[in-house]
């Protein structure tokens, strides 16, 4: 694949109250509207728990960073969570330059993100 | 002695996505460490966003990219046909949680200069390779 697409898979748990998103490829301007679009549908059914996994994305931007922005408000609007997981390196160091870590709950593991333990603090 | 990387495009989000590839590989051959790198792909993602979303209104719309590496200095210019805008070229970071507006921001978070001219239609950034880089390329 290459990095300029954008692969989204979507996995639901807890009797559909739990999605989550696995990006694998670019979110940029290019395709942050696609997930924009699958993130909101995932918040219009009232109160959900959402966990966008990050750690195989190759390349975000500021446009995807609006779209998960605005994912999060829709989600915490609901009632429901918004949940990161990131790997050390690029995508958590945007993070931290935005602010963004503070605003997000962001895990290094999936299984984290779940027991919402070992949240990542701001490291600048 | 200096090296340097020029191309024209067609404003289309895909070219921005080229053009964006091809600057973080003249970034890597000019011997930026992978996480310089990485910065300079998303300054330029960003420059180059703003200069595909500008241009598309123009009617001969395209950008064109020029990189060149001289003194341990890379300088990324982008220049599109649009009509332009007024760049806030402010340190300060958007509110938190805000949608938008966190481009310019980002780039020059992530560059050591960013000026814009011509109106907003040319911005120009620039990053000085450390010698730590160098280092630890070794």
């Amino acid at each position: 694949m290459s990095q300029d697409e954008l692969h989204i898979d979507l996995k639901t748990e807890d009797g559909g109250e739990l999605l989550i998103f696995k990006l694998r490829g670019s979110l940029d301007l290019a395709t942050s509207p696609t997930v924009r679009a699958a993130l909101m549908e995932g918040t219009e059914k009232g109160k959900r728990d959402l966990v966008v996994d990050l750690t195989q994305l190759e390349f975000l931007d500021s446009t995807g960073l609006g779209a998960l922005i605005g994912a999060h408000r829709r989600a915490t609007e609901h009632g429901g969570t918004f949940r990161l997981i990131v790997s050390d390196g690029p995508i958590a160091r945007l993070l931290n330059i935005t602010g963004l870590i503070r605003v997000f709950a962001v895990y290094h593991t999936l299984d984290d993100a779940r027991k919402n333990q070992s949240r990542l603090p701001a490291s600048i | 002695m200096s090296t340097s990387y020029r191309a024209a495009f067609t404003s289309d989000f895909r070219n921005a996505s080229l053009a964006r590839k091809s600057i973080a590989s003249f970034a890597s051959v000019c011997g930026f460490t992978e996480s310089e790198v990485a910065d300079i792909r998303l300054a330029a993602g960003e420059a180059l966003g703003n200069a595909v979303e500008h241009g598309r209104s123009a009617r001969s719309s395209g950008f064109s990219v020029r990189c060149t590496f001289a003194d341990d200095e890379l300088i990324i210019e982008i220049r599109d046909n649009g009509h332009g805008f007024s760049a806030i070229l402010s340190d300060a970071a958007p509110p938190p949680g805000r949608e938008r507006g966190l481009g310019i921001f980002l780039m020059r978070q992530l560059m050591d200069q960013v000026t814009y001219a011509h109106n907003g239609t040319l911005v120009r950034m620039a990053r000085k390779r450390h010698v730590e880089a160098l280092e630890q390329r070794a």
